[in-house]
């Protein structure tokens, strides 16, 4: 057991001494992808399909024109911002899998925000309106992070019935009746959000300027876990939070930390849905599921926030590969759904095996006598 | 010549680099109550793991009735006669008392030819009937979790007995009972052996053993040191099999020079992780410039009091003081800020984060403060300079500050423990076990780095099982044993064997405090 810990610690070191850090956490989600993608092949071919124009509109399509292009980078926005709404929460060992109803109530706050505060000279309202969005959002998925740090409730539970909660907050509000009902009669949503606060679109697309604030939010969230004490704190409470405890860190406090900025994130992820696409916050359409999809993106990411980018940008392309797919072939477009399946499964195995080499690791402790001469004195 | 209940010949078991068992022979009669002893990690529970089925031997073979066995799962054992109740019970405790003790065994109504339900009467009669053979008081219809850990321990061994074992291995059946339950419990262990049982009794308790077995097998270091029969032995003996040991290469050091107190512990108590008192109003001081040496065998409340102190654990009464400030209600990061540095007993799980770099390792506790953080930024190259200058002064043997720290051999990881902590200029150094499981020449660089501390000036505590580095580093030795200070000494006024009495209880000073 100590001896494959030896073996399968070895590889990645020896990777690690000729790859950057940075090159790295590009290339993983890459590979990963890849390998999906050609079990799906192998499907494809099995059901006695063509798996080459499947794969043509899949890959190569989306780059030929800057009207599937603009739409992968438009759906990549809100990915980017819940795969790094989930990836500071792994970081602190939190599963967020609360970032839907994070979301969700983002937008609906930053709407209502918007349209009651319309007054505000736009340069200042923007930056607020997010903010509430940012705000709302961490609240929620505090109460969570409450409950796991000073209760030990596990955050797997509550942050998915919070999720339920959450929807049925926001149906409150702008169905008919409700308080943020539309006032000109629409279905379950509020008004329209002044023009001045609607985020341009670029090149006559869909895709936003709301990417700015997007890839903002990576460099934020990049500086915060590798910069500040916080990010300190957040990545050893995750690695080892008997460690932290030892080394001073108050690890409640952490987890709510980590808990509040993930939040915030996904509220934010809200925010600029409503600011650069839906332009009111409404019921359907706003999110098929982004929030869920952070979880995924940012394991396929490996937490590392260059990564989710890169992760956020394949997993858009699948969506965009599958409308074309749809339109364009024979091919179920389901087999998208499959692959998604694969880079689930296959990112779940990869986590699995890291926490069980972390746990064989921790195991030699019971070992204590003698893990000094296992690995040799190198 | 008589056969033996339990023979076991030769039996090695071997973990990664640790022998937890070097070819122990062991030999059990019938009808006796065998105590099994050593300290903790002698090989004890292994030992009794490979009777048990649970662990497969590398070597050796194991007889049962003289009959050579191979006992490849508990249920082989079990089907052979062999129970065993752990330390840790094994018990649903949402069911009865009946329904544990026939789970896996339950009788059934029967329908069709198969069973079907849960007979509850017949497991009601049953427990009923075990209950009263061998004396064993308990409710059949109580929920487990209602019950006291005494009776729990009952249930256990009634679960054992309603499977038709003959002989019983208690791992440490005393650890959790107060002193009535066990006495409760010898009186069981013997009514049990009168009606035909063999019992095999882990401890390290040498009142208990010698009160309630009629043979003491003495088990070190993996290796069986002897077996004795109780009527002809005596604690003094006893604690010299399982303690003397091999001294430590000692290393050149000048006399101390205490000066005032820096830690003052008084009338310290707090609980264990079960709820079981672990400290029992310990006090004791430790000077600038002087190392106090806690000597004990394990499970006697040293654990308890370095997370007491380390501010992990939350105490039930008494003060801790350090320099004159009352620091009893101050948080872990608070008692660092105050000067307290600590080496935790367990490298791998308080004192590393294995994935993280050994950077990152080297930053806990001063990450936030000036030169790692200014205005609110860290700096990676700060770290990384500060880590590489802590590496080379250590002689921390590593490529690449980058690698996880999980890449460092076990010296070479603690000795980064005890680089960080010493790094802060700590007014108090607690360390323990600060040796364990490195190899010689990471022990006598460790401990010259201690000593150096106190040299320095700083107090330092040294915490450790390994009763040779209490005498190798301490100017004072403190004895402790169920949560207490039993006794204390300077350094060099007391023997070995003199110390290993108190530790093992047989002795104590009287009002002491260290």
């Amino acid at each position: 057991m100590i001896e494959t810990v030896v073996v399968t610690g070895a590889a990645p070191d020896a990777l690690r001494r000729r790859i950057t850090p940075t090159a790295l956490a590009i290339l993983r989600p890459v590979a990963v992808v890849a390998v999906a993608l050609l079990l799906g092949m192998a499907i494809i071919l099995y059901t006695g399909q063509n798996p080459l124009p499947a794969y043509e509109n899949l890959l190569i399509e989306p780059f030929l024109s800057w009207d599937t292009f603009s739409a992968v980078l438009f759906y990549a926005i809100p990915l980017v911002l819940t795969g790094l709404a989930a990836t500071v929460a792994f970081r602190a060992s939190i599963f967020n899998l609360g970032g839907e109803g994070q979301l969700q109530l983002g937008a609906l706050a930053t709407a209502w925000a918007a349209i009651a505060w319309s007054g505000i000279p736009v340069f200042i309202l923007l930056p607020l309106v997010v903010a509430v969005g940012a705000v709302v959002g961490s609240l929620w998925a505090s109460i969570a992070g409450w409950l796991r740090a000073y209760l030990g409730a596990t955050e797997l539970v509550s942050t998915i019935m919070l999720n339920f909660v959450a929807i049925d907050i926001a149906n409150f509000f702008v169905s008919s009746g409700g308080p943020l009902h539309t006032k000109s009669g629409g279905g379950n949503a509020t008004d329209s959000i002044p023009g001045a606060l609607q985020l341009p679109t670029i090149g006559g697309s869909q895709f936003h300027w709301g990417f700015l604030g997007a890839l903002g939010c990576v460099a934020i969230i990049f500086i915060v876990l590798y910069r500040t004490p916080l990010g300190y704190e957040i990545r050893m409470a995750g690695f080892n939070p008997a460690f932290a405890r030892f080394g001073g860190i108050a690890v409640p406090r952490v987890i709510m930390g980590a808990m509040g900025i993930s939040g915030a994130l996904a509220g934010i992820a809200g925010a600029i849905q409503v600011l650069g696409f839906q332009y009111q916050y409404s019921t359907s359409f706003l999110s098929p599921q982004w929030g869920f999809t952070g979880v995924t993106v940012a394991l396929l990411a490996r937490l590392e926030p260059i990564g989710v980018v890169v992760a956020a940008f394949l997993y858009a392309l699948l969506e965009e590969g599958a409308q074309l797919i749809e339109n364009n072939t024979n091919v179920d477009h389901n087999i998208i759904t499959i692959i998604q399946g694969l880079i689930i499964l296959l990112v779940t195995v990869q986590v699995t095996i890291a926490w069980r080499r972390r746990r064989n690791i921790g195991r030699t402790s019971d070992g204590t006598q003698a893990t000094g001469s296992v690995r040799g004195e190198s | 010549m008589a056969i033996n209940a339990v023979e076991l010949q030769g039996i090695t078991k071997v973990f990664g680099p640790l022998v937890a068992n070097d070819a122990v022979d062991m030999v059990v009669r019938h009808g006796e109550i065998h105590a099994l002893v050593g300290e903790n990690g002698a090989g004890k529970t292994t030992l009794m793991n490979v009777l048990f089925g649970l662990y497969r031997p590398d070597a050796g073979r194991i007889l049962l009735d003289g009959v050579p066995t191979e006992l490849s799962s508990p249920q082989v054992a079990i089907k052979h006669g062999v129970g065993m109740v752990h330390q840790h019970f094994m018990l649903l405790p949402s069911l009865t008392v009946a329904e544990n003790i026939v789970l896996g065994v339950e009788p059934a109504h029967r329908a069709f030819g198969i069973g079907l339900l849960l007979n509850r009467k017949r497991a009601r009669e049953l427990t009923r009937e075990l209950s009263t053979k061998y004396g064993l008081r308990v409710e059949p219809d109580a929920v487990v979790q209602d019950l006291s850990v005494g009776l729990r321990q009952r249930v256990e061994i009634l679960k054992t007995l309603a499977r038709g074992v003959k002989i019983l291995i208690l791992d440490e059946p005393t650890a959790v009972l107060t002193p009535q339950e066990t006495d409760e419990l010898f009186i069981i262990l013997r009514t049990l052996v009168a009606g035909g049982m063999t019992i095999i009794f882990i401890s390290h308790k040498l009142r208990e053993v010698m009160d309630v077995s009629q043979t003491i097998s003495v088990m070190r270091l993996g290796r069986m040191v002897g077996t004795v029969l109780t009527s002809q032995t005596s604690p003094p003996e006893l604690a010299r099999m399982m303690i003397g040991r091999d001294a430590l290469p000692t290393i050149a050091r000048t006399p101390a020079t205490p000066g005032k107190p820096v830690l003052v512990v008084s009338g310290l108590r707090a609980d264990d992780d079960r709820g079981v008192p672990a400290l029992r109003g310990l006090s004791l001081q430790v000077h600038a410039g002087e190392i106090l040496g806690i000597a004990g065998v394990e499970g006697n409340g040293q654990s308890e009091l370095v997370e007491v102190l380390t501010g992990l654990r939350q105490a039930e009464s008494g003060h801790l003081e350090l320099n004159g400030r009352d620091i009893t209600r101050l948080s872990t990061k608070g008692r660092r800020e105050a000067g307290m540095s600590a080496i935790p007993e367990d490298r791998l799980k308080d004192g590393v984060a294995a994935a993280a770099s050994i950077r990152d390792n080297l930053a806990m506790s001063q990450f936030y403060r000036r030169p790692l953080t200014r205005r609110g930024i860290l700096s990676p190259r700060r770290m990384s300079e500060y880590a590489r200058r802590i590496v080379s002064q250590s002689d921390i043997r590593t490529k690449n500050i980058e690698l996880p720290a999980s890449s460092l051999s076990g010296g070479n990881m603690q000795k980064l423990v005890v680089a960080r902590e010493l790094g802060l200029m700590p007014k108090l150094l607690i360390a323990a076990q600060p040796t364990r499981g490195v190899d010689i020449g990471a022990i006598e660089a460790i401990h010259k780095r201690i000593i150096g501390e106190r040299d320095r000036g700083a107090a330092v505590l040294v915490i450790s099982a390994e009763l040779s580095e209490v005498l190798a580093l301490s100017d004072r030795i403190a004895v402790m044993y169920e949560g207490e200070v039993t006794g204390v000494f300077d350094a060099g006024t007391v023997t070995e064997e003199e110390l290993g009495l108190f530790m093992l209880g047989v002795k104590r000073q009287a009002g002491t405090a260290a």
